[in-house]
């Protein structure tokens, strides 16, 4: 390998006549004036000069290459391969043309390529292009990590890559690009099963209900799988957690019901929030009040409740009515549509189970170090994760400050919130509740030790101010132009790699890390365990199909052969609860006919369903 | 006198050109394909249909030892006569061995007889056929390959270097390795010698090429047998004619007298290697003359870091090249 052509200070080309170049592949320039000098692979190409691209030139056709190479000479061999080589570091002038160029030992690359441990950090995958390195790589760094590569398990092979988790304190927050089935929610994944085998607190919002750690991923070695039962638990919103309504203050209960139906939430709805919710409220006592006047604005005017008081005839109807005159005496000039649209949302809320659970449960899980996922409908997750980031987020801060102020607190520890779609959270140009205690974290966050890594499919549509303060982000495969310019402005993606990112392979990502202070080409490595997402739901169709019909087949086969005269006899023993008629039957029985388990013949007494097993 | 932003015209040329296409195509037009087809063929017999060879056929004639091609390059800086330098180069390559066989030298036309610019063409060229010989010699003692293709008539080694060929002639026969020139441009008058008088054609202004134009399917070869007395046969050469490729017009093949009826079991092989659309000569020579030239920019290079500059300012550069 070779320097040749033109060079400068920033970039050479290199050409070797036996080994093709890969992209992204380090190596080292021996200039006899610079000294060694690392670079970069950033375009690749071959040449060989006597099959040229004109095809009506001198070419030889295949049979004269053929015959060629039955004369002992192969005209590969004249095949020269040419790579584009960024240095790493500017040069002070060009390169000598004619410098010898090396492929790196594991020393020689080791600070650009490795910055932390496997203990310590992220293992996330293998550095793309360093199988080179193999030979040269330190033992501490072999064997991590397991790669899949066209649904085969492949070992490990190059550097690791392992992300300095404790420079998020410089470099806060990671964000993960890239379109569906490129990879990304494998390589949240793989994050959080790192962060949890380092015993983070984190709190994992997961609307797709994917995110689930028990089941192990079947083709991978026991040795490198890791039991992740107790370092996470699944908590639903409505079964296991929920909002404790006696904690709202008046702002979260009107943070919460406007994100119940963004857009539609009034003033005057405000209004009525402010005034009838009283402090330390429960559900219940809020939704009766609210009922109440709803009844007495139905009612119409004082006049006649009090009509409708002295006519009660019990004590509890008493009681009831004198509560709804006191109630329509304070706030019954509220405006009553607006009364309605509260009542209606705040049900609707409870209905889904919001109301029930407070946030203990996640309290305690980031408390032992543990990652709560939560899982629940996108449009009450919105809801929820204000309030619950909110909370766990003020708690942290209200315990850093206190530090500072010499207060003491109950100690709550640091903490990472992941999540998906992130740009439903964030949006850019329009506000949902999430949205500004996200993006305070995002700005803020980094000083009370609370990081946030957030995974879209649709940077473009992420809420600027966010996407600047991601320090790291890993960009899976894209497709759409204006994601692909919003990566370009957002990382230091260079326009090569721009231009690679709608071929990237599923699980190949850029890493752009202000850690790194370089575009990092990586393999996610695969990870342990697995979503239960992953099955194709047309094999499951297929599955469930013939699943049906082996059953139906082994009901029937008692009966065979069935003769048109039977059919109603053998519906009424068959126990299989599918067949509701004749019809039906008959249909089951040809669709039979049709998998090949029975099979019909003419007979004397017309078609008959005999068994062809 | 043009003016400055003034059309050119081109209609004076333009007019003269096609009155030199009409006159093409009167005196061409006298050849009639299927009469010379009849004539020609009665003297010399039907053409020899050729086949390609199969991958173990190759191997089994050239004794999987591959075969060698052999070529040579003029490059020249500097101006007109005699104010030039050449370069000479030539190449002897075998399939099979990894080392080429290199050899080179330079010509400088101020230093040798100032007899006018033929009689330094003349030398020039001489050099570089006996340049080719020595490789080729050189190829002959330390190649196995039995064959040795050469670039070009044998013809022209008989006349540039006549000493020099006589005894590599005589070396490939007591070595008994096969020596065949491959010419592209076949300019000998062979064939309107014999039978310019029978179909009426004057052989002042025509050539075998024009007569030979599509006359031969791909893959057929015409031999000139026993009698027929030619230039070539004189110098101890025979040769054939011989479509290869898709190409209508013909190529050379030349061969040793002595060699003359084992040469020509090996037109096979030769046919084998030609692209189907190519212009018509085997591949491997092909590759042999893309190795062997030097380009302009090396030749420029090489006399520019070795001959001093003010030599090259008062006897090489020519004043053309300051425009």
């Amino acid at each position: 390998m070779k320097v040749a052509g033109i060079t400068n200070q920033q970039e050479v080309y290199v050409v070797s006549d036996s080994k093709p170049f890969k992209i992204n592949q380090i190596l080292i320039i021996e200039d006899e004036n610079l000294g060694s000098l690392l670079g970069e692979v950033v375009e690749t190409s071959s040449y060989n000069k006597y099959i040229p691209f004109n095809i009506n030139g001198e070419m030889g056709d295949n049979n004269v290459l053929e015959s060629l190479r039955a004369l002992g000479y192969n005209i590969d061999e004249n095949t020269i391969y040419i790579a584009r080589l960024n240095l790493i570091v500017e040069a002070q002038y060009p390169v000598t043309v004619g410098s010898k160029v090396r492929y790196p030992s594991f020393d020689e690359v080791k600070d650009l390529l490795v910055k932390s441990s496997p203990e310590r950090g992220l293992v996330l995958g293998v550095v793309k292009s360093t199988e080179e390195l193999d030979d040269t790589i330190d033992n501490k760094y072999r064997d991590l990590l397991c790669l899949l590569q066209n649904g085969k398990v492949k070992n490990q092979s190059g550097i690791p890559f392992i992300f300095d988790i404790k420079s998020m304190q410089q470099y806060p927050h990671i964000g993960i690009f890239g379109g569906s089935g490129s990879g990304k929610s494998f390589g949240m994944r793989v994050i959080l099963e790192e962060i949890m085998k380092l015993s983070i607190p984190t709190i994992v919002l997961d609307p797709h209900y994917e995110m689930d750690f028990s089941t192990p991923f079947d083709k991978l070695e026991s040795k490198y799988r890791t039991d992740f039962k107790d370092k996470f638990k699944c908590l639903q919103i409505g079964r296991h957690v929920g909002i404790k309504f006696s904690n709202l203050s008046v702002r979260d209960l009107s943070a919460i019901l406007s994100a119940a139906s963004p857009g539609s939430f009034t003033e005057p709805m405000m209004s009525v929030v402010e005034q009838l919710h009283k402090k330390g409220d429960t559900y219940y006592s809020f939704e009766e009040r609210l009922m109440i006047l709803k009844e007495a604005q139905e009612i119409g005017n004082e006049r006649r409740i009090v009509e409708l008081l002295n006519n009660a005839v019990d004590s509890v109807e008493q009681d009831r009515y004198k509560r709804m005159v006191d109630i329509y005496k304070k706030y019954g000039t509220l405006p009553a549509q607006s009364v309605n649209g509260i009542l209606w949302r705040l049900q609707r809320l409870n209905k889904e189970g919001l109301f029930t659970n407070d946030i203990r449960e996640i309290e305690n899980c980031l408390m032992q170090g543990k990652t709560a996922v939560v899982q629940g409908p996108l449009k009450i997750m919105n809801v929820f994760s204000s309030y619950v980031i909110t909370s766990l987020y003020h708690k942290r801060r209200d315990y850093r400050d206190g530090l500072q102020l010499g207060e003491s607190l109950d100690y709550f520890p640091p903490f990472i919130i992941a999540f998906d779609e992130c740009h439903n959270f964030v949006p850019k140009g329009y506000d949902t509740s999430a949205k500004s205690v996200i993006k305070e974290i995002a700005q803020e966050g980094r000083k009370y030790g609370v990081f946030l890594i957030l995974a879209t499919q649709r940077p473009a549509l992420l809420d600027e101010t966010v996407t600047a303060q991601l320090n790291t982000k890993l960009v899976f495969r894209t497709v759409r132009a204006s994601d692909i310019d919003t990566i370009k402005e957002e990382t230091d993606i260079t326009s090569e790699e721009a231009k690679r990112l709608p071929y990237l392979q599923s699980g190949d990502t850029f890493i752009s890390s202000a850690i790194f202070g370089r575009t990092v080409a990586v393999r996610i490595r695969m990870a342990k365990t697995t979503s239960v997402h992953t099955e194709n739901p047309f094999d499951e169709l297929l599955n469930m199909n013939s699943k049906k019909y082996e059953e139906l087949f082994k009901d029937i086969k008692d009966h065979l052969p069935i003769y048109p005269n039977d059919l109603l006899s053998v519906l009424k023993n068959l126990n299989s609860a599918g067949i509701r008629d004749i019809e039906d039957l008959k249909s089951s029985l040809e669709a039979l006919v049709d998998m090949g388990y029975i099979r019909k013949s003419s007979t004397i007494f017309g078609q008959c369903y005999e068994s062809a097993v | 006198m043009l003016l400055w932003g003034e059309k050119m015209d081109y209609s004076l040329l333009k007019q003269k050109l096609s009155s030199i296409d009409y006159k093409f195509k009167e005196r061409y037009e006298k050849i009639d394909k299927e009469k010379i087809k009849n004539v020609l063929f009665d003297i010399t017999g039907n053409p020899i249909k050729l086949k390609k060879l199969h991958e173990d056929e190759i191997e089994k004639q050239t004794l999987g030892c591959g075969i060698v091609g052999v070529d040579g390059s003029i490059n020249s800086y500097g101006g007109l006569y005699p104010h030039y330098i050449s370069i000479i180069q030539a190449l002897s390559k075998s399939t099979k061995e990894k080392e080429d066989i290199i050899l080179q030298d330079v010509y400088v036309p101020l230093f040798e007889e100032d007899d006018g610019q033929i009689g330094d063409e003349a030398r020039r060229r001489a050099m570089m056929s006996r340049l080719e010989i020595e490789a080729a010699t050189i190829a002959i003692d330390k190649f196995q390959s039995k064959v040795i293709l050469m670039d070009g008539s044998l013809m022209h080694y008989s006349i540039d270097c006549s000493s020099e060929w006589e005894k590599f002639k005589r070396k490939a026969v007591i070595k008994n390795k096969i020596i065949i020139g491959v010419t592209e441009e076949v300019k000998t008058k062979d064939i309107i010698n014999i039978i310019g008088s029978k179909i009426n054609i004057g052989c002042e202004t025509f050539y075998d090429r024009d007569l030979l134009f599509g006359l031969l399917n791909m893959g057929e070869m015409l031999l000139l047998e026993g009698n027929i007395k030619t230039k070539k046969t004189e110098s101890g050469i025979k040769s054939c004619y011989i479509r290869l490729s898709e190409d209508p017009q013909v190529a050379g093949l030349d061969f040793i007298e002595e060699q003359y009826e084992e040469a020509l079991s090996y037109c096979d092989l030769i046919y084998t290697l030609t692209p189907l659309k190519g212009r018509g000569i085997p591949f491997w020579l092909d590759v042999v003359d893309k190795e062997v030239k030097i380009t302009d920019d090396m030749v420029k290079s090489l006399v520019e870091s070795a001959i001093s500059r003010d030599i090259r300012e008062r006897i090489l550069n020519p004043k053309r090249s300051k425009r």
